[in-house]
């Protein structure tokens, strides 16, 4: 009733003698009777029934007919002989009060069906939200299937209460079509199964279903996440995989990372304007890492570009990142530098990308090419052109392992032919094929970030500690360098990048866990920042954890601690984030 | 000043794999009513404006086509075939393995040096797919893929639109009017999407070739 | 179906084919470093917002891929113009409007 009131425009008024809302009277045409209007004694229904038909009855056009006078005389003929009694008056209880603060008691569910609870509505009122419509979105009260039929008028009353309030001055939230559920086969399709969301393959997918790979979504791509052996668990996978890779030789498919081939005079001034780093001096052959930052100065997306030749680079980019960064160098080309002459294309689908990386892998690719190999000719961050086992490729010498690593572009398809000579080849080398399970923890050993992971759209380059990636001297004012410099990017006690060892070291912190300095403080407790990162080392014997921690690089060697939702508090030891051959010794020989 | 070369092995028994080399083995595509099939040509992204007349002569003297006059065209001839994407992109279709001939050619062929002269080529053959969907149930698929308006007026032969397939994007292209002497349909339309789309736009017109 | 005229492949598409990239004409700083922390802030953070007329910058996303302006009315939703990001004459009546207001205050 309330509903059809609210759809042809009128607001609920709330009643206290019968603690609910009624319909007020903004549609004079509507006329509400009985429980609808609030009244539940049997007596009064058949009055107002009567009254209400009557009225009707004279809108419908019988004007001539004088009804009014008849109302009592028509109540006479219809009354029927019921009972009366008297019905105690509705008392509320919205809010079942507790010794404790509502934030600090037991979980009181309002909305059972979306698990608001009255400590989510206090705060959502102390956060500011006054209004019932926006503590409404802002808690999801009353969002579930039964729209708030269950929790409203207690969700409400609870919002009244701590404004100090009272409900009618609160409101509640209207109400849109339709009153009545509409089934769902009424309205939805067929279920369509895999094609509700896409799924994006790499060309080597079905090698590695061969190989018994679970995937891991990564946006819209199946990436190969870890290869059990037999009934390994996913842990005791990945410590295989990690330590294959640390001692010999692993193998990832890692066609996925977004890739831009950038074409014109201008390329080097386009890329000096987009990374923090410079990009004038980069020699052919060449590859450079760089950090893309918003105009905030915000860390957004990372990748390794290499210099193809003069006026001709490929980008790569984060897998996730990939058709942000697209559209990110396109919208500053198109409507800010449109003088620069640079073209971009998206290649990701034309090249797979297959990387061998551990001691073993100039091993392994010596048998695939005929290419001077010879670190002092083809260094650590050296790209060549190459035939690998007849296939056109190019080979990036890059490493997010800290490995000596070798990413190997070969024309898409061609991917499976390289892939399955890598596995033949590799086999005297024990290679062992590799996912992103094991990719997380081996970068996590050096440090390496991983942008959306470590970064959450409020971290500089600063904050990383990666100083050194942001060009002073660039002639042009790069994207985010403004951003990056604003009073409140140069404060000291902001949360920057540090790794922290776990005083047992066979403790693996849960990634989101908070820090602070003191464990034995009252609730709230001041937070200094959270794990970003965390695994086991299987290489190093102890856990490892990436985190963000105030003013955290001028705290290392400092004890903090993390209590856990398990009312443990952990205690860890700053540290620096690289964790494994911290001189970078192993991916440069 | 661009790193251009054979992306095609010489030992020519290296084995291949479109875009749909698995999913067409794994999943048949066609019935009595509908027939998808992948069909291999060569691809070359090329990036120019139209006022850059060395180039276009180049292109002219190369492929013996000149850059489609109006957005959505597609200009061919015997052996190429041009499709505009945008102001400053077309797609060139070659014969299979001409690829890389062509574009050395299209490079050598542009008399003005000059590090100023700006475009860009480069060959995608590896990074989509090209699929030929023909069949009474032809346009009923298309139809239920994409919110594009394919009434022949609107999407003649000759016509190129890249627009939303399922949850994906593709150049969508009539290549065959209906022919007017049969009741059923007999259109026949392209459809050139990004590879790691393929197997899921493949068991998506499967999926749509069952009904009617 | 929402269509919206793309003024480059100049024909009319359905909605899903664009994206919306924020408030239209807003020009970078031409040396950032030498904006105060609230110049950069009005650039990065502040847009007008306002009930009525607001050209705004779209992208074709999943056709030309080509940025383009809309000129729409955002009460009504109703679209006057798509026009390329070379077309200046909005521009110039931005402008004008601009400075009208600066003049009237809000009585515009």
């Amino acid at each position: 009733m309330l509903h059809l009131s609210c759809h042809t425009g009128g607001r609920p008024i709330w009643s206290d003698a019968l603690c609910a809302f009624l319909a007020d009277d903004f549609n004079k045409e509507m006329q509400c009777v009985g429980a609808a209007n609030g009244q539940y004694a049997l007596d009064k229904i058949i009055e107002e029934s009567v009254i209400a038909g009557i009225n009707a009855a004279k809108l419908s056009g019988n004007e001539n007919h004088d009804f009014s006078s008849n109302v009592n005389k028509e109540l006479d003929i219809l009354k029927p002989k019921v009972e009366t009694y008297l019905a105690s008056k509705a008392q509320a209880i919205f809010h079942i009060p507790h010794a404790k603060a509502t934030f600090m008691a037991p979980k009181q569910f309002v909305d059972f069906q979306l698990d608001v609870t009255a400590a989510g509505i206090e705060l959502a009122v102390a956060e500011g939200f006054e209004s019932i419509e926006h503590v409404k979105r802002y808690t999801a009260l009353g969002f579930g299937t039964d729209q708030g039929k269950i929790s409203n008028i207690n969700g409400m009353a609870i919002v009244a209460k701590k404004l100090k309030q009272s409900i009618a001055e609160t409101g509640t939230t209207i109400f849109r079509p339709n009153y009545t559920p509409v089934t769902f086969d009424a309205i939805a399709g067929r279920n369509v199964n895999s094609f509700f969301d896409v799924e994006r393959y790499t060309p080597l997918h079905r090698e590695h279903i061969k190989l018994g790979a679970l995937f891991e979504d990564v946006g819209q791509w199946k990436r190969p996440w870890y290869y059990p052996d037999d009934n390994e668990t996913m842990n005791e996978a990945v410590a295989r995989e990690c330590l294959a890779v640390r001692s010999g030789v692993g193998l990832l498919d890692a066609s996925t990372l977004g890739k831009i081939d950038i074409q014109g005079k201008d390329a080097r001034e386009f890329l000096n304007r987009v990374y923090t780093n410079a990009w004038s001096k980069l020699p052919v052959g060449r590859c450079r890492y760089g950090l893309m930052c918003g105009e905030d100065g915000m860390v957004f997306d990372d990748g390794v570009t290499a210099c193809l030749a003069e006026n001709h680079f490929i980008m790569t980019t984060t897998t996730g990142g990939a058709a942000h960064v697209y559209q990110w160098l396109e919208i500053w080309h198109q409507t800010e530098w449109p003088e620069l002459d640079v073209y971009f294309t998206t290649v990701t689908d034309q090249w797979a990308t297959m990387t061998i990386s551990g001691p073993k892998a100039r091993f392994l690719l010596a048998k695939m090419t005929d290419i001077d190999l010879n670190p002092e000719s083809f260094k650590f961050m050296d790209w060549r052109e190459a035939d690998v086992v007849g296939v056109p490729s190019r080979i990036f010498r890059i490493s997010f392992t800290g490995e000596q690593s070798y990413e190997i572009n070969v024309p898409a398809n061609y991917a499976v032919v390289v892939w399955e000579k890598l596995l033949e080849y590799g086999q005297e080398f024990e290679l062992t094929p590799y996912g992103t399970g094991t990719m997380h923890v081996l970068r996590a050993e050096k440090g390496f970030i991983i942008v959306g992971q470590d970064t959450d759209g409020s971290v500089t380059p600063a904050d990383l500690n990666m100083g050194w990636a942001v060009a002073k001297n660039k002639p042009f004012s790069f994207i985010g360098q403004r951003g990056m410099n604003r009073e409140d990017c140069l404060r000291e006690d902001r949360k920057q990048l540090v790794g922290l060892k776990t005083k047992h070291p066979n403790q693996v912190l849960p990634e989101g866990a908070q820090i602070i300095l003191q464990p034995n403080q009252p609730i709230p407790m001041k937070m200094v920042g959270h794990v970003t990162s965390s695994y086991f080392s299987a290489a190093l014997g102890h856990s490892i954890a990436m985190a963000v921690v105030k003013n955290g690089i001028n705290k290392l060697g400092d004890s903090v601690y993390l209590p856990l939702d398990n009312g443990e508090t952990v205690e860890a030891n700053i540290c620096s984030p690289i964790f494994y051959d911290p001189e970078g010794a192993k991916q440069n020989v | 000043m661009y790193n251009c070369y054979q992306q095609t092995p010489s030992d020519l028994s290296i084995k291949k794999q479109l875009s749909m080399y698995h999913i067409s083995t794994e999943i048949k595509a066609s019935n009595a009513h509908y027939l998808l099939e992948e069909v291999e040509y060569g691809h070359l992204n090329i990036r120019v404006g139209r006022e850059n007349r060395c180039f276009t002569q180049a292109l002219h003297d190369v492929t013996g086509l000149q850059l489609p006059k109006t957005s959505l065209q597609v200009v061919q001839n015997d052996e190429f075939r041009l499709y505009w994407i945008s102001p400053d992109e077309f797609l060139l279709l070659v014969a299979v393995g001409r690829e890389f001939e062509i574009e050395k050619k299209i490079r050598a062929n542009i008399k003005n040096t000059d590090s100023a002269n700006h475009y860009a080529i480069l060959n995608v053959s590896s990074a989509q797919a090209f699929l030929k969907l023909s069949g009474s149930r032809a346009q009923s698929i298309i139809k239920k893929s994409t919110a594009y308006d394919i009434h022949p007026s609107n999407l003649p032969v000759g016509k190129a639109v890249t627009t939303t397939f399922a949850k994906t994007q593709v150049i969508l292209c009539r290549t065959k009017e209906k022919d007017l002497n049969t009741t059923s349909n007999s259109e026949e339309y392209s459809i050139i999407v990004r590879r790691s789309f393929s197997d899921y736009v493949w068991r998506w017109i499967v999926d749509a070739g069952k009904r009617e | 179906m929402f269509l919206i005229h793309c003024p480059i492949c100049n024909e009319p598409r359905s909605e899903d084919e664009f994206h919306c990239a924020g408030e239209g004409h807003i020009q970078r700083p031409l040396d950032p470093m030498a904006t105060s922390d609230k110049e950069w802030g009005d650039y990065l953070f502040f847009r007008s917002n306002p009930r009525g007329t607001y050209r705004e910058l779209w992208q074709h996303t999943i056709g030309c891929r080509k940025y383009f302006y809309i000129k729409r009315n955002t009460e009504t939703y109703q679209i006057y113009k798509t026009y390329k990001l070379d077309d200046k004459s909005e521009r110039v009546a931005l402008d004008k409007e601009h400075s009208n207001k600066n003049k009237f205050g809000d009585l515009l």
